[in-house]
């Protein structure tokens, strides 16, 4: 029996995949324990998950898209919420004695105490955002994200001759894709592909609703409310208008944002996604890893509207492997996107190559082949011998 | 200001159609911040100049080449500067 410490931030998109990963793990007879903010994981693990609380600090929501926000997701969410939650961490590292630490991608605070302590540590990429480097074309822009890591190590008080790329553990690196939707996946990092759980708490669904007769459209483009978002949704709400004769069409949003919709169309704040994608024909996205694995993973293409981070990194790989269509999220208007929509609707071979990269999420192994890959790593290197820095 | 009427009209073919969101293509606009550009967006504009001068304009180069908040903040005058720096200049030199 090993020990596996989950260091995560407060994004769903990020706890999510620790979710199966920490069954598997369990019910291989492993004991699993996570850290983070409380108040945030606590709905999405239940009751019964063991958290080491790093307490919580506000984060504004994101309004920001492009090089704008790359600079806010790590000046105001990443760098400031490592150097809050590291004692804490390093702290949950000390209570937990866990064989390896998994550390989220974006948790730098994870990698740090790890290497401090010298536990063996393993990163978990729930998004595409620093797989292959897609800053390299931006040498200035990679220039500066180095930059607030080396930042992030010297304010811990690491030693400058240390310093490695917090990213990417030294021992193993999973992420959740593969190559087959991500083809910058460098070959030291293993594509478990998504890593799909059933979540606590999923809402209700209107199933009677459902028309077998018509195809299904599942709009969800995250939960920002800023007024782009918005206009996105008033223009896919008339793109669809029209088609009511084929179509029914699910949109997670807030009701009061898309008024007096026609009868085969409906808004929901939250809808059972993993429920509802056997039904659905066609997704349309922002492009998050989540979304767009989830879908691929029922062999749903998309239309992909991206915005910001690894949104439009996960258009491209959807385009790339020929499971959909990228719009653009600022601009494409009802014209476009009702094209859109009836093209991936109407060509069989977009559900053909996403049932392609279907294949190759199964052959990558999801939570199992994470789950091996974590066990190995705490059967190779004893806690024994890897605590032996923790006590100075 | 002909050169930046000529851009301008690019930058609304790029731009457009646009489903109610009309940013105004002014000196000042900045392209990711005002005129919503994606990456994708930057490399038509390039080509959409590049094609409608005759040469290289190199504009998704250039920006790409720039620190962080000088690509946020890049503005139609700015890619007026670099079509002025690429191509009048060169061909005044030739």
């Amino acid at each position: 029996m090993s020990r596996f410490l989950f260091v995560v931030p407060p994004l769903a998109g990020h706890v999510n995949p620790t979710i199966g990963l920490g069954a598997a793990l369990a019910a291989r007879g492993h004991e699993v324990a996570w850290c983070g903010p409380e108040l945030h994981l606590r709905p999405m693990l239940g009751q019964d998950a063991v958290v080491h609380p790093t307490g919580t600090r506000l984060h504004r929501p994101q309004a920001d898209h492009g090089t704008a926000a790359i600079r806010s997701v790590w000046d105001r969410f990443i760098v400031p919420f490592a150097r809050f939650s590291l004692p804490a961490v390093e702290k949950a590292v000390l209570d937990a004695r866990p064989d390896v630490v998994v550390v989220d991608q974006h948790s730098p605070a994870g990698a740090i105490a790890a290497h401090r302590l010298g536990v063996p540590w393993a990163t978990l990429a729930a998004s595409t955002m620093e797989l292959g480097e897609p800053l390299a074309d931006m040498p200035r822009v990679l220039d500066w994200l180095h930059g607030r890591l080396r930042h992030l190590w010297a304010k811990a008080g690491m030693p400058a001759d240390e310093y490695f790329d917090l990213r990417f553990s030294p021992y193993l690196s999973l992420a959740c894709t593969t190559r087959a939707l991500t083809a910058a996946l460098p070959d030291d990092v293993i594509g478990v592909g998504p890593i799909l759980a059933e979540r606590p708490g999923q809402p209700d669904f209107p199933w009677e609703w459902l028309d077998q007769g018509r195809a299904h459209v599942l709009v969800s483009v995250g939960t920002l409310a800023d007024d782009v978002s918005a206009r996105f949704l008033r223009e896919t709400a008339a793109a669809l208008a029209p088609l009511g004769d084929r179509l029914q069409a699910i949109f997670v949003a807030p009701p009061e944002v898309l008024p007096d919709l026609p009868p085969h169309l409906i808004a929901r704040t939250r809808v059972p996604m993993l429920a509802l994608l056997p039904r659905v024909d066609l997704v349309v996205s922002h492009g998050g890893l989540n979304t767009v694995c989830e879908s691929l993973a029922h062999g749903v293409p998309l239309v992909v509207a991206p915005i910001r981070h690894d949104q439009p990194i996960n258009a491209n790989g959807v385009v790339a492997a020929g499971a959909g269509l990228r719009v653009g999220f600022a601009r494409a208007d009802a014209g476009a996107l009702r094209a859109a929509i009836t093209t991936v609707l109407g060509d069989p071979a977009h559900r053909v190559a996403a049932a392609q990269v279907r294949e190759s999420f199964a052959e990558a192994g999801g939570a199992d082949a994470a789950a091996a890959a974590l066990v190995d790593l705490a059967t190779r290197s004893p806690a024994a011998a890897g605590m032996s820095r923790s006590t100075s | 200001m002909a050169l930046f009427e000529e851009v301008a009209g690019i930058l609304r073919e790029v731009v457009g159609p646009c489903g109610g969101c009309p940013p105004e293509i002014t000196p000042n606009a900045t392209l990711e911040g005002d005129l919503r550009f994606d990456s994708l967006d930057l490399v038509r504009v390039d080509a959409a100049l590049s094609a409608h001068l005759g040469t290289e304009v190199g504009l998704a180069e250039h920006v790409r080449g720039l620190d962080l908040d000088a690509i946020s903040t890049f503005t139609v005058e700015q890619v007026v500067e670099q079509v002025t720096n690429r191509v009048w200049d060169g061909a005044a030199r030739a």
